[in-house]
């Protein structure tokens, strides 16, 4: 389940107020997060939680659920 | 064997009843069989070259997902793109780096012509290699198992809707398909022939009678008045798109006839306010292709770099687009002219945005036809690098025709530009209202039969007396 702060994160990129995003929810389906705000929405997430995420496993999440997982577990190591 | 003929229609007749009265089991090497006719139909010389990627791809992907470590994977992975990739780099581009090596180097009184070899390009490398590829690139994205298929796989690769000239499918989307049993149903049936129709109807009717007029001007600019000069560029925009969308058309239309579903590839370019959008609505299999396995890549690799990043993975995936249509530096120049267009907009993004908060006006219904109108003029004056034989050519095209001289003819020539904009517009309006290419299946019975009555008349009128133009995209 995406924390509170992930999601906000992303919103305030994105310059949402009010959009509901879930573990299942993609790319795609967020307003203005299209492959050329795809670099900034990463660049937000990684500078928030002070990691660096590998390129490799960034492609290969499937949903912010798992984009979520894998901040998660970089952030365990 | 091109789809604009009667050999193409009589090869239908025949393959699709066939494929339902044979049972489930064979289906696919059936399909796999007719395939490599079709193929081998149009040059079958080259028929080996598909056995080849199949055999590699396939080992290849098979092996990716086996290997436990990242390294592994990725060297699979860089084995079966050096093996595709040189393949269509030795075809299509080594007369071309030759030439332009021999061009440099006699600066300096050397030359390389005798290292020119004869070779012809093979029908649809560029689309079926990069079909191949898609199927090791998900599997080492772990986005796809592979298949225990080889017919299935092979199949994927060598599917004769698909094969000459896209739409480029995925293996995580196709091989599926082929791996359910597939029933006759009506529906499929219908919808199969009116995109058939329709795609009949744009490539016949519209892009190939724009398309002789754009070849007659083309072939001697210099006899011609900058009206004249004018209309060309202005009807090689609908040719360009009229054809290759109904070339598309007509590749699903037939993949429905047989029960498959292949993806959308154009969904109404023209009606794009920007460059991006554009890339978003035009050949979308191959923007999504390098996409997904050249620009993000990219992007994420120079993200450290912010918007540079992504001005720098722009420029590199619409260079080796327009490499990727012809070996020729005006198709490079093309690519190069909209990767700037969409790394200008990258650049000033924010100050756009600044631009946009203070006048309202820029998002009323009225400045989007604006922006609609821009983009086309941005697209059209590329699309004369696309046309273009060399620099000089389009140069010429350039310095004429932005002077105004009319003639006796004027009003004949805007009438003509007039009726063919209109039938495409009305095209995509529907298509864009009804939200699919097969809007015909919207309008009642009668009304479609009659319509479809005399599509049929006229375009079988057309196969009769005319020489047909060969596809554009078939040539990349």
């Amino acid at each position: 389940m995406i924390s509170d702060e992930f999601r906000s994160v992303i919103l305030k990129e994105l310059n949402l107020d009010d959009f509901e995003i879930n573990d299942e929810t993609t790319a795609d389906q967020v307003p203005g997060w299209d492959s050329l705000n795809h670099l900034n929405v990463i660049l937000a997430i990684e500078n928030a939680f002070k990691i660096e995420l590998s390129s490799y496993d960034i492609i290969k999440c499937n949903n912010i659920g798992e984009l979520y997982n894998l901040v998660q577990s970089k952030l365990e190591e | 064997m091109a789809f604009n003929s009667f050999i193409y229609i009589f090869f239908l007749i025949i393959v699709v009843p066939l494929y339902y009265l044979i049972p489930d089991r064979y289906r696919n090497i059936f399909l796999l069989s007719i395939s490599y006719i079709f193929y081998a139909y149009s040059d079958v010389r080259f028929i080996g070259l598909i056995l080849v990627i199949t055999i590699t791809t396939f080992v290849a992907g098979r092996k990716i997902y086996d290997s436990k470590e990242r390294y592994s994977k990725k060297l699979y992975l860089i084995i079966a793109l050096i093996i595709n990739l040189s393949i269509l780099g030795v075809f299509k581009y080594f007369n071309f780096f030759i030439d332009s090596t021999s061009n440099l180097l006699s600066v300096f009184g050397y030359n390389l012509d005798y290292v020119h070899i004869k070779l012809i390009l093979p029908l649809g490398i560029s689309f079926y290699t990069f079909q191949a590829l898609t199927y090791v690139f998900d599997i080492y994205y772990q986005t796809l198992t592979p298949t225990k298929s080889f017919i299935n796989f092979s199949l994927f690769v060598a599917f004769f809707p698909t094969l000459t000239a896209g739409p480029i499918e995925r293996a995580k989307r196709l091989i599926p398909q082929f791996e359910k049993k597939t029933k006759f149903s009506k529906d499929n049936f219908k919808e199969g022939i009116t995109l058939i129709s329709m795609g009949m109807f744009r490539k016949v009717l519209i892009g190939d009678t724009c398309g002789r007029i754009v070849d007659h001007i083309f072939a001697t600019p210099n006899y011609f008045l900058s009206i004249e000069l004018l209309m060309a560029v202005l009807l090689y925009s609908l040719q360009i798109y009229n054809d290759f969308a109904g070339y598309s058309d007509i590749a699903r239309g037939t993949a429905k006839l047989l029960g498959i579903d292949i993806m959308d590839n154009f969904n109404q370019p023209y009606f794009s306010k920007s460059i991006a959008e554009f890339w978003r609505r035009w050949h979308i299999s191959l923007s999504n292709w390098l996409r997904d396995y050249l620009f993000i890549p990219l992007q994420l690799k120079y993200r450290k770099l912010k918007k540079w990043g992504n001005v720098l993975a722009i420029s590199i995936t619409f260079l080796l687009c327009g490499l990727w249509h012809g070996a020729s530096w005006t198709f490079v120049f093309w690519g190069f002219l909209h990767g700037f267009f969409m790394s200008f907009s990258v650049i000033v993004n924010k100050q756009r945005q600044l631009v946009y908060k203070k006048f309202d006006f820029l998002y009323s219904k009225p400045f989007e036809y604006v922006k609609v109108f821009f983009t086309f003029i941005l697209l059209s004056m590329s699309w004369i690098f696309f046309r273009a034989n060399s620099f000089n050519e389009a140069f010429y095209f350039f310095q004429h025709i932005f002077i105004w001289n009319g003639t006796e003819f004027t009003l004949r020539i805007i009438l003509i530009i007039s009726v063919f904009y209109l039938v495409t517009f009305i095209i995509d309006f529907l298509e864009q209202h009804y939200k699919t290419h097969s809007f015909l299946l919207k309008f009642n019975n009668n009304f479609r039969y009659a319509f479809l009555l005399v599509n049929w008349a006229i375009i079988l009128m057309y196969l009769f007396t005319s020489k047909q133009l060969p596809f554009v995209y078939s040539k990349f």
